[in-house]
């Protein structure tokens, strides 16, 4: 509802958690742990792996909360994406291609917790929805499955029944577009 | 390197979209793997990456809510417990609760040792502002406690990101008999590195190529063996590792 009071909340919470404080743990759990099991879910598509990642994802947050600076940073842009991140990182671990243990020596990055404001900035929002929009309908299809389903290329060209090396064109030049499109 | 191995769309550098495509989850396998290797390495690709996570963070938004489990919450707070948080120093708060520990099972030869390294946090801390520079993948300056298997702590040893150095600090005098305290560093899944050869009465910064400092990261383990003076050849510990402990930023 109001955002700006939940931001102040989320973040007067972090910073505790930040000093080491167990008890505003819960308060950041609860305030953010429904977006964040949703988002593990719609990338790995299984409770039990989601609520693993979900768990680790709080762990990273009690360990790296400390560096969390309000001021610059939105809090649960730097949620969402450290849950994102270490779903897809699940996702890549649990089907090891040809690579995979290349692949599995490999830690994946958690964000830097300085991230600026998105989500609750509704022009920035409103930006990236124009910007999607300029592009093609199987390129953006594509760009959203691929960021919100955890896809890789080879997914995409498979349900898209078109060759790899096409897919992988489609999509660069999507991001080249946007790129632009978002800096301008 | 071999992420080049994908044409580029771009003939010129604007024309790689790495950084967007691992943000996407697109890359997967060795594509991956360097992609990773290349986020730990390279701070501007650092910046790339974080600059596409918030330029599409906002379409995490449509994702659906979903309560988790119970049980989910009570698995953290029992993790909570075990895993303590990394505070950051500040001069009011301080990781002297930690300090203190080894500090007092210091001797008074040692308080030299102490005062060297507070001077080490004193000075690094106001002028290393998490904000003033570009986002990091690990913290500034981070520390260890270096145990013996006993839990006595032998050496505390900071790295200095920024400085691209290792201070380690000897707290308990190790009866060597003709062997010099090695440092190394494991990164967590890796093969242990070798940082420096010490001499274990006296506090030290050792520089070390960058190489090695991206290696520290809280995951790290730092680790002590006993050498012959010169330290390994073998590019792996020879001698008993005396003490180990992980990172935990400063």
């Amino acid at each position: 509802m109001d955002l700006d009071w939940q931001r102040e909340t989320l973040n007067a919470a972090i910073a505790r958690v930040g000093q080491g404080e167990a008890g505003a743990m819960e308060i950041v759990y609860r305030q953010t742990s429904a977006k964040l099991f949703g988002i593990c879910l719609r990338i790995l598509g299984d409770a039990s792996e989601a609520e693993d990642v979900l768990h680790e994802v709080y762990l990273t947050v009690w360990r790296n909360a400390g560096a969390f600076e309000a001021s610059r940073a939105s809090p649960i842009t730097w949620l969402a994406t450290i849950a994102r991140n270490r779903a897809i990182d699940m996702l890549r671990k649990r089907r090891p291609g040809r690579h995979g243990s290349v692949d599995e020596a490999l830690t994946v990055v958690d964000p830097a917790p300085t991230a600026l404001a998105i989500i609750e900035d509704g022009e920035t929002v409103g930006r990236l929805g124009r910007c999607l929009g300029e592009l093609d309908d199987r390129q953006q299809a594509a760009v959203r499955r691929a960021f919100l389903d955890g896809r890789t290329y080879e997914n995409l060209a498979t349900e898209a029944s078109v060759p790899l090396g096409t897919m992988k064109s489609w999509i660069r030049r999507a991001l080249l577009k946007l790129r632009v499109c978002l800096e301008l | 390197m071999s992420d080049d191995n994908i044409p580029p769309v771009g003939e010129d550098a604007h024309g790689d979209v790495t950084a967007a495509e691992y943000v996407l989850g697109l890359l997967e396998g060795e594509a991956r793997a360097v992609a990773l290797r290349r986020l730990a390495s390279n701070p501007g690709f650092r910046l790339e990456v974080s600059a596409w996570e918030q330029r599409l963070a906002p379409l995490l938004d449509e994702v659906a809510e979903a309560t988790p489990p119970a049980r989910a919450w009570d698995r953290i707070a029992a993790s909570l417990t075990q895993a303590d948080p990394v505070v950051p120093f500040r001069p009011r708060i301080s990781p002297w609760n930690d300090l203190r520990v080894w500090r007092a099972a210091t001797g008074a030869s040692l308080a030299a040792a102490a005062a060297a390294l507070f001077v080490i946090i004193l000075r690094l801390a106001p002028s290393t502002p998490l904000s003033a520079a570009a986002p990091k993948a690990a913290p500034a300056v981070m520390l260890a406690r270096l145990n013996a298997p006993s839990g006595e702590t032998l050496f505390v040893v900071s790295v200095d990101r920024l400085r691209s150095g290792f201070t380690l600090m000897p707290v308990k005098a190790v009866a060597a008999e003709g062997h010099v305290p090695e440092l190394w560093i494991r990164p967590a899944g890796g093969q242990p590195h070798a940082v420096a050869v010490f001499d274990d009465a006296q506090p030290r910064t050792a520089a070390a190529p960058l190489s090695l400092v991206d290696l520290a990261s809280p995951k790290a383990v730092l680790a002590i063996s006993l050498e012959p003076p010169g330290g390994s050849t073998t590019g792996l510990p020879t001698g008993p590792v005396i003490a180990s402990g992980s990172l935990t930023s400063v």
